[in-house]
């Protein structure tokens, strides 16, 4: 089953065509990695499948067309985790990830035990629980996009989107969150410039060429370095070590 | 105990004791008609009490305008809304329209004043950078005085200039019980506002994108931010007329010894705010007495150092 379709979907800023005729089916409960060049299109992809820009007729989760679903009912299933964050607050850890229920909570209500019982579950999934009762301000860059991380997951949505999410995070929590995705079981799409992390833990990969889909399919399969290197100007080498599959340049 | 302190100070001193003395005689029954008994209930007690609430509303709506611009220079003095409120008012007096709609026309006319200037600044400057927000506040600021001036200018009236001019000042002689009354319900009003809203606010901090993707009607919000908060410093202007700074300095100091989350940093804008402006005033009232300093002088002279050392701490590097 598709939970996002995107049809002919086509953005053009000063004469100058950003997405050109867009297609792609995503799969329910599969990650899938969006790759591609810089300037390829795949953050204003993300915009449109966030709705964070609008369009008509062109985006349809689960069937509906997502201009007509509102930001709230949006919420309920969908959650967004930019490419940077912009936090002016100096809040409690504990105090954003809670903030992921905002969609379940009632109108003027405090947020219930059951909401923090379930931010302190994704807390723990990735790895901050501790961090807990820190100030956002005593943080890392790579900290806070954890924090972050979690507050999607407190959202407990059907889709996550995150836009480059591994931007911060070292290599340990780069994995960590991968490994984290993979186990929330959900549908989750992914910008990503790792390409190891992308053929590792992905089920299916979108490449994007100048603001079109070049290939779309199986991560494993479609992710050879002849097609890279088309893509990226650079030869690839891709090789197994224990079981596992790189892609290097 | 703060206002009743407070009360003590003035032209004329009069010992805490007998403040006390005179309140617990009040609060029995036992009405005296001493020339201290006097002092205190028509001339004091209500001016202490107007500075109070008066201190807690600018720093609330300080407090509102740095979370919906996600900017912590932000304040109703630096964005130009007192400066709108006032041109507003003067405008009303000066042309008699304040006769007209009487006794609600000043109000209005500041209200008026400074929807315009806040829509004005909202729209320009969006939530762009802290710069750009500040500077165009002080650029309609700078207009919106220059406008004041001209009307003041124009005005063949003399009494109507001191009327005017006292909005440029900012003070609180003359304030009168039915005045405090207003301020309360106000008061009352704003903080209902902001905590029924303590959520939506905290998200708005997290970024307006970020607030959306949770499903919050960010413009909305943003609407009846600017409506709540130019009415209370209509009522706060055209009262006391523009003081400036409190509404930027308190909230950071709030922030400081509380935290962020709106639903504690309420509480915290609300009282230190209070305490703050009462003790500027008893400064204002006592520093070179018999003579008053206009309060906005005075909370000037002592925000904007502090206003010109947040900038440079920001922008160090």
């Amino acid at each position: 089953m598709n939970i996002i379709e995107v049809k002919n979907l086509s953005y053009v800023i000063d004469e100058k065509k950003i997405l050109n005729g867009v297609n792609a089916n995503f799969t329910a409960g599969k990650i899938t990695a969006i790759i591609g060049a810089n300037g390829s299109g795949k953050s204003t992809l993300m915009s449109f499948l966030s709705k964070t820009r609008h369009c008509s007729e062109s985006v349809y989760f689960k069937g509906q067309d997502i201009d007509k679903i509102s930001a709230r009912e949006y919420a309920f299933q969908v959650s967004v985790l930019p490419q940077q964050h912009k936090m002016t607050a100096d809040f409690y850890v504990e105090d954003v990830v809670v903030m992921g229920r905002f969609p379940y909570k009632k109108r003027f209500r405090d947020y219930t035990a059951e909401d923090r019982r379930i931010a302190q579950k994704a807390m723990a999934s990735v790895g901050i629980t501790h961090l807990a009762r820190r100030k956002l301000s005593q943080m890392s860059g790579g900290e806070i996009q954890r924090v972050l991380i979690a507050k999607a997951l407190a959202q407990e949505p059907e889709l996550i989107l995150m836009d480059e999410p591994t931007n911060h995070l070292d290599v340990k929590y780069k994995i960590a969150l991968m490994k984290t995705l993979q186990a929330y079981g959900k549908t989750v799409i992914i910008v990503l410039h790792d390409l190891s992390l992308a053929v590792q833990y992905c089920d299916e990969v979108v490449v994007m060429v100048e603001g079109g889909v070049f290939a779309h399919g199986e991560a494993k399969k479609i992710m050879q370095p002849d097609l890279l290197e088309k893509i990226f100007g650079v030869p690839f080498v891709k090789f197994e070590h224990e079981g596992r599959t790189y892609i290097n340049y | 105990m703060s206002m009743v302190i407070a009360i003590g100070f003035g032209s004329i001193d009069i010992e805490t004791k007998l403040v006390a003395q005179e309140i617990l005689n009040f609060l029995r029954g036992q009405v005296s008609d001493s020339s201290n008994a006097m002092i205190i209930f028509d001339i004091r007690m209500p001016r202490i009490l107007f500075a109070a609430m008066s201190g807690a509303i600018l720093s609330l709506t300080g407090m509102l305008m740095q979370t919906v611009s996600q900017n912590y220079l932000a304040d109703p003095y630096i964005l130009g809304v007192s400066s709108g409120a006032g041109m507003g008012a003067v405008f009303c007096i000066v042309t008699g329209i304040a006769q007209f709609f009487a006794p609600y026309g000043v109000y209005v006319g500041a209200f008026l004043g400074a929807a315009l200037a806040t829509i004005i600044v909202v729209h320009i400057a969006g939530t762009g950078s802290t710069i750009k927000l500040v500077l165009i506040g002080m650029g309609i600021s700078a207009l919106f005085s220059a406008f004041t001036m001209l009307e003041i200018y124009g005005s063949k009236n003399e009494a109507q200039v001191r009327s005017a001019m006292f909005w440029l000042m900012g003070s609180f002689t003359g304030i009168q019980w039915s005045m405090v009354s207003i301020a309360l319900a106000v008061l009352i009003l704003l903080m209902l506002f902001i905590w029924l809203f303590r959520h939506e606010l905290d998200l708005i901090l997290l970024g307006r994108e970020e607030a959306q993707h949770l499903g919050l009607s960010t413009e909305r919000l943003q609407q009846m931010i600017v409506l709540v908060s130019s009415m209370a410093i209509a009522v706060i202007v055209s009262i006391a007329g523009i003081i400036g700074f409190i509404g930027l300095v308190i909230p950071h100091i709030a922030r400081f010894v509380g935290e962020s989350r709106h639903a504690v940093l309420l509480w915290f804008t609300a009282i230190i705010g209070a305490l703050v402006m009462v003790w500027a005033d008893v400064i204002a009232r006592s520093m070179f007495k018999p003579e008053e300093i206009p309060i906005g002088i005075l909370t000037a002279c002592l925000g904007a150092p502090i206003f010109i050392q947040i900038i440079n701490r920001k922008y160090k590097n």
